[in-house]
């Protein structure tokens, strides 16, 4: 394992279909909003590398991560559960435990939509703290917000409803941004995504902003 | 706590460099823009916000943080450009503070 473990390098490990999209998009938002790097596998564009090598090293890169298992359903094409969420999740677990030292530091946060449905579907992971949103993209960002803020111990964090305040001006900005793109907010690619909240400027909550 | 944003754009029918607070109140009149800068940046000291500054083209030429965590560079790469996404933005921003 040689890749360097990277402070503020957040993995998120969730689905990426349009369902979760809300949920995904607010996770994201967050992670930059606190200062942090959000890391996942769509960040991943070069063929030449093995898909599973390439989210392995993004693993062993992030000191922190995400990991939404709340995809537990059939997929409706195949009446097949996904396993993906999971494989990672195990993966990063297991790159913390077995990895060296440095890699021990790693911590990470189990999200589901209810707060014991994982006992059913993975019921290794019984007495492990796990958070849930409840679908809700804006209690999403104050899982994540405050699991951040207790793990990394950084001060002066701006708190989750603030973030999820500046998230809905930012949602309305993005329509916008896009539409200068002429793109729809659906066709950004995950980098795009990522250059969008770099660049926007709105990072003022306040009663007198202008909407 | 209330954060706030101070901008620093050209004010074209007199070519002066005014502050906007959060958008909507003028919180002053400069000559140059690297005094408009200077002000806005004694105005947010010591509270949390933003001091967005603008070229006279409504081009955002900096957007700096204070009291709030900096935002980091993405790992990821982009595949429209920054800088087409950062004209995208200053768009966007210049309609937002430029009066209908």
């Amino acid at each position: 394992m040689g890749s360097r473990l990277r402070s503020n390098h957040v993995f998120i490990n969730c689905p990426f279909d349009a369902d979760y999209q809300p949920i995904f998009n607010a996770i994201l938002f967050a992670i930059f909003d606190l200062g942090f790097v959000p890391r996942c596998a769509l960040e991943v564009d070069d063929s030449s590398e093995n898909r599973l090598d390439k989210i392995m090293r993004m693993i062993e890169e992030c000191r922190y991560g995400v990991h939404d298992i709340s995809a537990v359903t059939l997929s409706a094409g195949t009446d097949l559960p996904r396993f993906n969420m999971p494989l990672e999740l195990g993966l990063y677990l297991g790159c913390k435990r077995y990895g060296d030292q440095r890699h021990h530091k790693k911590a990470c946060l189990v999200l589901d939509a209810d707060p014991y449905r994982y006992r059913a579907s993975i019921s290794d992971m019984s007495g492990q703290d796990i958070h849930a949103h409840g679908g809700d993209p804006e209690r999403a960002i104050v899982e994540v917000r405050n699991w951040l803020a207790n793990r990394s111990r950084r001060k002066k964090l701006p708190g989750g409803a603030e973030i999820a305040t500046r998230y809905r001006r930012f949602r309305e900005d993005a329509s916008r941004i896009c539409g200068e793109l002429k793109l729809a907010v659906n066709q950004l690619t995950f980098g795009d995504r990522c250059d969008v909240i770099g660049f926007w400027p709105g990072r003022q909550v306040s009663s007198e902003s202008s909407a | 706590m209330a954060t706030k944003a101070m901008h620093v754009i050209r004010d074209d029918a007199n070519g002066r460099w005014i502050i906007k607070k959060s958008g909507v109140s003028v919180a002053g009149v400069y000559a140059t823009r690297k005094q408009a800068t200077a002000e806005a940046r004694r105005l947010i000291k010591g509270k949390s916000g933003q001091v967005v500054v603008l070229t006279k083209n409504g081009r955002i030429v900096s957007a700096e943080s204070h009291g709030l965590p900096k935002i980091q560079r993405a790992a990821a790469r982009g595949k429209i450009g920054s800088k087409a996404i950062e004209k995208a933005v200053s768009a966007v921003v210049r309609a937002r503070l430029t009066p209908a």
